[in-house]
């Protein structure tokens, strides 16, 4: 009876990761999704010769090791676009939640993600996530949303 | 290889809407990849004729995995045209979706899992959005070929070479399958058979890429939708953030 009871209590506990495990896995896809570089897989066939974006095929072996450091601490738009082109060659974006419990986190990174307990803030109508002093900045790298570490507005 | 000259003549007879004494003699004189090249510019000439349409779309797509691992992810893709210079698409998956808004003046991409838009001033026409949409900020516009085949951005001619396939049936349709080779990608199509040649199927191999991944469309289409009350023009909730693009930078 003893063993019954702790075979069907093994059950539920396993039934109940299972549906955790599913329950979290679309989130896992996308993120993942993240890291990839655009444009991998073409969804299209008639592409203008200027677009070609396959020149960064076969570099998704990095890991995302997104250490995108600029120095330069004045912010402004030419320095997130610059980065924004290393990262990508680097074969893609790292998830927030690693690089939110860094110590010290780089301008210029960008996520796929936002650390949880972030609060949202409108300054001068730009929306920036605000992590403890580390400020995230929002934008659409393609068709998905990216997050820039900014110096505080 | 009877059977597929069997297929061929089947297509090449649907190709050729004249007498069977002229398709018997057109055969004779096409190749298969003539033949391909032939019904794809049909097919493309049927889609520009249509003023209005609407599409629902079942998409696969894969993605490469870190380690290699190819996965198919699935997307719904829903269409609304009116063109040349309007459109609503919508792109979702089960936690996130892309709403693209063009109204002939104005482009916007929203994502509302995040309330996140863009909006931005837009080309007249849609051939000259969708280009400036992949060279400029690097984004795709879901089923941009249905806007390009027939156009002046369509890249047919990079075709090397195609095949007839054979007739299929997708959600019950019969089809003609084609199968085109180019620099960077191999595709298939398959045309709906008949008066109204519409694309039903599109596969898309990436070949630069080791594992190939491949990116699937099942296209329902809509060829004479009501479009009632339809807006192509998108209207912010008081909720809603304007975010910019990631300038794109094209690779020296």
């Amino acid at each position: 009876m003893t063993l019954k009871t702790n075979k069907s209590l093994q059950f539920f506990i396993l039934t109940l990761s299972v549906s955790m495990i599913l329950a979290l896995a679309p989130q896992q896809a996308d993120a993942r999704r993240g890291n990839k570089n655009k444009g991998k897989t073409q969804t299209s066939v008639n592409r203008n010769k200027n677009s070609n974006k396959n020149l960064n095929v076969n570099s998704n072996k990095n890991s995302n090791t997104n250490v995108n450091v600029n120095r330069n601490s004045s912010r402004n738009v030419d320095i997130d676009v610059d980065v924004d082109r290393r990262g990508r060659r680097r074969g893609g974006f790292a998830t927030g939640v690693a690089v939110g419990v860094a110590t010290a986190v780089v301008v210029g990174t960008i996520v796929t993600t936002v650390p949880a307990g972030c609060v949202t803030v409108i300054q001068n109508g730009i929306s920036y996530s605000q992590c403890g002093n580390v400020w995230y900045q929002p934008q659409y790298s393609g068709s998905s949303t990216t997050y820039v570490v900014v110096n505080a507005p | 290889m009877k059977n597929k000259a069997v297929v061929s003549l089947l297509i090449i007879g649907g190709l050729i809407s004249s007498s069977i004494i002229q398709a018997e003699e057109k055969k004779e004189s096409l190749t298969e990849m003539e033949v391909a090249q032939q019904a794809l510019k049909n097919m493309s000439a049927h889609i520009r004729s249509l003023g209005k349409f609407s599409i629902y779309a079942d998409v696969y797509i894969d993605e490469v995995l870190e380690n290699g691992l190819k996965v198919q992810l699935n997307k719904n893709t829903e269409v609304f045209a009116d063109l040349p210079s309007k459109f609503k698409i919508i792109s979702s998956t089960m936690t996130r979706s892309n709403e693209f808004y063009y109204n002939g003046s104005e482009f916007t991409m929203y994502t509302p899992h995040d309330s996140f838009y863009v909006s931005l001033k837009a080309p007249e026409t849609v051939g000259k959005l969708i280009n400036m949409a992949q060279n400029k900020y690097d984004l795709d516009i879901p089923l941009s070929d249905l806007f390009l085949w027939g156009s002046k951005y369509d890249t047919s001619n990079e075709i090397e070479s195609a095949l007839i396939i054979g007739v299929q049936q997708v959600n019950g349709v019969s089809c003609n399958q084609f199968a085109f080779r180019q620099k960077d990608v191999d595709w298939q199509i398959c045309i709906q058979r008949g008066e109204e040649p519409l694309p039903l199927k599109l596969v898309i191999t990436s070949k630069q890429e080791e594992t190939q991944p491949q990116y699937i469309a099942i296209l329902k289409w809509d060829t004479a939708p009501l479009l009632l009350n339809q807006s192509y023009t998108f209207v912010p909730k008081s909720t809603d953030v304007k975010i910019k693009f990631v300038t794109e930078k094209t690779d020296k």
